[in-house]
């Protein structure tokens, strides 16, 4: 750890931002997403995955939309230049909370995995902890080293699904996919409301990552964020293609987290045996990304609605309140079910989707547009910013231009 | 921040900082996770069995027994000398099984350790009472795995499977395992059937199960002993019967062998097995072997909408013995003889598979609801909820067609 | 169980004491939303050990959003 680390790393690239909005939406998407389609889309699960990738599309369209519209701010900031100061900041507060549960959600889904599969005497808090030491520690080094990591685990993930996919081809079997759309179009349609709650309604953690970019990557934003969009698609159809054509319909929609039990039975020549711990390790990877995403978003928004020179404060607080929140938040494995395969998509669009789209509408109708440099947070610097408060106005010069750092 | 800022008060690099740091890396690192979770290998009893009969005294429901290994008269008997069983069971009785295996703690010095578990045994009066219970622990315990392999017994007890030693295998599971493979690859008239093919055929299309059936033949008691493997041939060892039928998971009937492998024909599930045919020209038998077998479904429906089953096996093979002058195999003629002969034996196999399981013992293990509901759904949508009364009555037809391939590595026989 | 609680609040207390002392003036707002949210989340956890009911987060979104998640739930349920 240098002098100054983590200070002064505010710029990803493009290819980085695809890459973390891949890990985030693979993060809760592969850990119970196929079985939740599956339960209401039965064979059919496939077309859902299908049905859902233009949804995706459209979706991270909206919030380039907005991006374009304030290529430096984040929404906790452009919120309040559109609706004004004190109803921005009631917007803010709204995803803050939706951050929050949402956060605690992620960590108590993988610790109940844990529990579950690898380690069941272990007690949940002890679980809980040691990973969010972790993402505290990765949250407050900041974006780009948390872009960095996602990277890493990026190469990995996809290398070690490859191995998977391969290895289960001989078990594969057509028939389980027959009949073909037994009870017609709608199941299918049907089966798209859980795509919607995760991973797509929590897509809203791109606004606060959009104005991160380097400038010099902007124009390849646009296509790098298809790529991610259409390599989601493919990964979770391809998922739950294996999962139908190596379990079954019936035998998929029992279990928790089917990919895991799909992946135990990996058995190449009782060479290849008992591989299924790779694909937790690479879970615990992918939902750490997911993680460390959301409470940076959380942090990065809390501190910009307070108006705070940095948001380094403000992470180990949290990490204080979502550990117990995550234990409180599910009384029991029925109760979590229902939450998360009812409740949570309304929630989550509502917060992710219809909530953005209406600000677009707003600033279109106002004709908003900003290019000020909102590069987050307004030090009150006596250096260069004459009249200090509110970002240095109209300067469109990037971040090169003010102080740099979200730090 | 670019240089020239304030310096912060906690500098990362000064030494209270350091110090504090390493001092909290220690901390945690004393809390290491997973100690809670910690199992040393030699406190764990691997179980290589499990085994499931109904209680005889009748007060528990089940009684469970757990073939458990122990390693050092293993590796005793790998070094030559012979030092005793090379495993050991432990019984208890209780109402459901979990609660008995936790019983057991009350005999082993050691916690049972199930994920090595390779093979669950049935016995016959657990089986009569039905299956689908027994497999949900296996299916809800991250322990167990599901793809191992599930045997029913045949005029013996699980208990005393169990306590069998065997001659070719050191551990007595991998006998009776592995006798499924060679027999499904061998001879055809069983097949391997694993806990996760029971849990998937509860879905749609009420498919009924069939199991693998194992029996002991000779003196019961020497069987436990290790004398038992000393002599040769052992005085008791354990013989694969044929396929045993169930309605609704309670176990109706065992199969006669030559339905047996009919079954195994409709499923698809021969590897490889012989045809004795008699020769058509002489007195005396000559044998098909079978190398690649294929079967398959079509659905047709007849005027009044009621489906019929249309089975066509494909099957090749040649001639491996011949015991019969006077058969020439290297005219083409008579190996195509030969082969409408072996079709219209496996035609006759199939058949009676059929007849004894749809019109006798009324049960659909065939699967002919679930190919009725894949291939042909619209017709399945109607009989769904009637099905085991439709089922009896459907109509199959079943065709088969064989290649001859050749005659082994001799072509006419000394036999002349 | 209460003198975990007092040790608790105490080095709660101290630690409060050392940092609004050590900080530089700049950092103070900061310092004091982030003791907001550190109180918080303490008193959450105190709350969970003594097992006092905390209301739960999710509860509330689930009585905010039932009027429109009842509805598509009857609709996705009804053909299974």
């Amino acid at each position: 750890m240098g002098k100054y680390a983590g200070i002064n790393n505010t710029m990803i690239s493009s290819g980085q931002c695809a890459k973390i909005l891949f890990l985030f939406a693979l993060g809760s998407a592969a850990l119970i997403l196929p079985t939740a389609v599956t339960v209401i889309a039965k064979q059919d699960a496939w077309i859902s995955m299908l049905l859902a990738g233009p949804i995706n599309y459209f979706v991270v369209m909206i919030y380039l939309a907005l991006a374009d519209r304030f290529p430096n701010l984040t929404l906790a900031q452009y919120s309040e230049k559109v609706i004004g100061t004190w109803a921005g900041k009631a917007f803010t507060l709204t995803f803050v909370f939706f951050m929050l549960l949402l956060s605690a959600l992620v960590l108590r889904n993988i610790s109940d995995f844990i529990t579950l599969s690898v380690l069941p005497l272990t007690p949940l808090w002890f679980i809980n902890v040691t990973f969010m030491v972790v993402i505290i520690y990765g949250v407050y080094l900041g974006i780009e080293t948390i872009a960095r990591t996602g990277e890493i685990i990026f190469s990995w993930g996809m290398f070690v699904m490859t191995i998977l996919v391969f290895a289960l081809f001989s078990q594969f079997n057509f028939h389980n996919f027959e009949p073909f759309l037994y009870e017609g179009w709608m199941r299918p349609v049907k089966g798209i409301y859980p795509i919607l709650g995760f991973p797509i309604g929590e897509f809203v953690f791109l606004t606060a990552i959009l104005p991160l970019i380097k400038q010099e990557d902007r124009q390849k934003l646009r296509k790098h964020l298809k790529l991610s969009v259409v390599l989601i698609s493919t990964m979770s159809i391809l998922m739950v293609v294996f999962l139908l054509g190596v379990m079954g319909v019936y035998e998929a929609s029992r279990s928790p987290f089917a990919i895991y039990d799909m992946v135990k039975y990996i058995n190449i020549e009782e060479i290849l045996v008992r591989v299924e711990v790779l694909v937790a390790v690479i879970w615990v990877g992918t939902v750490f990304m997911k993680l460390a995403l959301c409470v940076y978003t959380l942090s990065v928004m809390s501190a910009q609605m307070l108006k705070l020179a940095t948001y380094r404060p403000l992470v180990a607080p949290y990490a204080f309140i979502i550990v117990p929140l995550s234990m409180i938040v599910y009384r029991n494995n029925a109760h979590a079910n229902h939450f998360a395969m009812e409740v949570w998509t309304v929630y989550s669009v509502f917060q992710g989707v219809v909530l953005p789209l209406g600000l677009l509408l707003v600033a279109v109708i106002r004709g908003k547009k900003d290019f000020s440099d909102g590069s987050f947070p307004e030090p009150k610097k006596v250096e260069k910013k004459a009249g200090g408060e509110k970002g240095a106005g109209g300067t469109s010069g990037g971040a090169a231009g003010g102080d740099p750092s979200p730090a | 921040m670019s240089g020239g800022a304030r310096k912060p008060r906690l500098r990362p690099d000064s030494l209270g900082v350091k110090l504090a740091l390493l001092a909290v890396l220690c901390g945690t690192m004393s809390l290491l996770g997973g100690c809670w979770d910690q199992r040393y290998l030699d406190k764990l009893g691997v179980v290589m069995a499990l085994g499931i009969d109904a209680d005889p005294t009748g007060k528990q429901e089940f009684l469970v027994t757990v073939q458990v290994v122990l390693p050092q008269n293993v590796a005793a008997e790998s070094k030559g000398g012979l030092g005793g069983a090379p495993v050991t069971t432990f019984s208890e009785a209780g109402k459901t099984l979990f609660e008995a295996l936790r019983k057991m703690s009350s005999k082993t010095s050691r916690r049972l350790f199930f994920s090595h578990t390779q093979l669950v045994v049935i016995g016959e009066s657990a089986a009569r009472k039905g299956i689908y219970p027994l497999v949900d622990l296996i299916e809800r315990n991250p322990d167990i795995r599901s793809d191992i392999s599930i045997v029913c017994t045949r005029g013996i007890k699980a208990q005393q499977l169990l306590q069998m030693t065997t001659q070719m295998e050191n551990i007595p599971v991998n006998q009776f395992r592995e006798m499924l493979d060679v027999n499904q690859s061998a001879y055809g008239t069983n097949y391997a059937v694993y806990v996760k093919d029971i849990i998937r055929i509860r879905g749609k299309g009420q498919k009924q199960a069939v199991l693998p059936s194992i029996r002991a033949d000779g003196d019961k008691l020497t069987g436990r002993t290790v004398d038992n493997v000393s002599q040769i041939p052992p005085a008791e060892i354990p013989v694969l019967s044929t396929m045993a039928v169930f309605r609704e998971g309670k176990l109706v009937d065992y199969l006669k062998p030559k339905e047996s492998r009919g079954l195994s024909w409709l499923h698809d599930k021969v590897k490889s097995t012989v045809i004795n045919l008699a020769c058509p020209q002489a007195d005396g038998y000559l044998v098909v072997e079978v190398q690649e077998a294929s079967t398959g479904y079509k659905i047709k429906s007849d005027e009044e909408g009621m489906p019929v089953v249309n089975a066509e096996i494909r099957l090749t093979g040649s001639v491996q013995e011949i015991m019969c002058p006077d058969l020439d195999v290297m005219n083409e003629g008579v190996l195509n003889n030969i082969g409408e002969l072996a079709a219209k034996a496996v035609k006759d196999e199939a058949e009676a598979a059929i007849i004894r399981l749809q019109k006798k013992l009324r049960t659909d293990a065939l699967g002919w609801g679930k190919e009725i509901y894949l291939k042909a759904p619209s017709i399945w949508k109607r009989i769904e909820d009637d099905w085991p009364d439709v089922f009896p009555r459907v109509n199959s037809t079943v065709t088969c067609n064989v290649k001859i391939a050749g005659s082994g590595t001799r072509g006419e026989s000394i036999l002349k | 169980m209460q003198a975990s609680i007092g040790i608790v609040l105490l080095a709660a207390g101290i630690g409060t004491l050392i940092w609004i002392r050590n900080g530089a003036k700049r950092q103070m707002k900061e310092r004091a939303w982030a003791l907001l949210l550190l109180a918080a989340g303490t008193a959450l956890a105190v709350c969970l050990q003594m097992r006092v009911p905390v209301p739960n987060p999710a509860d509330a979104v689930s009585a905010v959003f039932a009027p429109i998640y009842k509805p598509i739930i009857g609709w996705i349920e009804e053909g299974k």
